[in-house]
């Protein structure tokens, strides 16, 4: 079952879930808004290979935004640390954002129960788009488990 | 509900979830990570949408292959993963995200019932070269609610990666 916004409050109220930090008005009716860090980071090679390294770059996100180019993968961190001990939790784009083409994650949306970290974002422009640090690019909903979570 | 670890591993040890070959190892928290098999078919349309590339899945080198861009690739899970008794959801694993690679392409659904070897969607955003039998996804089981009835549609007879069964573009307007 999905925690509807009050339920999210509440069980971070309690220390079961935990969002650092925390801002009430980005609580919806069921699920959190997540913000965008200050950061991007990219590839410096062309091709990628799940063998080998693959260095990154580290490029601020400027005053005046960031246009992220088609064809290219960008990570970037959440501003906040999330994650629970007791509920999983899945990532999604805002609908405002997703309208204007931007991925926030490829085909991986799962925080497992037990990881607390900024998640990192996978973002993908299907044309071009130019994105702001702290801006609300997502949103998290957590889901409640069956079977222990004493793992 | 979302299963956890150890609701997991009971429920295969029950035979409510299949994965086969299934290694605790694979265990996370809340999912389980599976891999991908060694063939891969490349699919392609014509200008008019047309698949044009109905042939075999090929095997993948050792050596591994290099994905590109706007290219449309299938491949397979290499566990047979089903149950007749949770809802399964297959997406990507954080590795193969961070490197641009799409797994299922906003497919993610699984159907109640028999067990087999997934087709899987691959695009990527950059080149990217992946290797056969290599981790690629994370499956999470669901408990449903309602009466449970099970998947009759044609795909689960088919555990190599296998394109659109559904045949030419015209049989997908409204009956």
């Amino acid at each position: 079952m999905i925690l509807t916004g009050t339920e999210i409050v509440e069980q971070r109220r309690l220390g079961r879930i935990r969002i650092e930090p925390f801002h009430p008005e980005q609580v919806s009716p069921n699920s959190y808004d997540f913000r965008l860090g200050d950061a991007v980071e990219m590839y410096q090679s062309e091709a990628l290979d799940f063998r080998q390294e693959n260095p990154k770059v580290k490029i601020p996100i400027p005053d005046d935004g960031l246009l992220l180019k088609i064809d290219k993968i960008y990570l970037a961190a959440t501003e906040e640390l999330i994650g629970s001990d007791h509920f999983a939790a899945i990532i999604h784009a805002r609908s405002s954002v997703a309208r204007l083409g931007l991925f926030v994650h490829v085909t991986a949306d799962l925080i497992d129960i037990g990881s607390y970290d900024r998640w990192i974002l996978q973002l993908h422009a299907v044309q071009p788009v130019r994105i702001f640090r702290g801006m609300r690019i997502g949103q998290v909903t957590f889901w409640s488990a069956k079977g222990p979570t004493s793992k | 509900m979302i299963l956890t670890a150890e609701k997991i591993s009971e429920e295969v040890a029950a035979g409510n979830i299949v994965i086969s070959p299934f290694s605790p190892g694979n265990l996370n928290p809340s999912s389980y990570s599976y891999h991908m098999g060694d063939e891969i078919l490349e699919q392609s349309v014509d200008r008019d949408g047309n698949e044009t590339s109905a042939g075999e899945p090929m095997p993948i080198a050792a050596g591994g292959v290099l994905l590109q861009p706007k290219r449309l690739y299938l491949t397979n899970t290499h566990q047979h993963i089903g149950s007749r008794k949770y809802v399964t959801l297959l997406s990507g694993c954080r590795p193969a995200a961070q490197l641009g690679l799409f797994v299922q392409l906003s497919a993610n659904l699984g159907n109640l019932g028999d067990a087999h070897r997934w087709t899987l969607e691959l695009t990527c955003v950059q080149p990217v070269r992946i290797y056969p039998g290599m981790l690629i996804g994370v499956l999470t089981f669901w408990e449903p609610k309602g009466a449970i009835t099970y998947y009759s549609g044609q795909y689960t007879a088919h555990s190599r990666p296998v394109g659109n069964l559904r045949g030419a573009a015209s049989d997908w307007g409204r009956q």
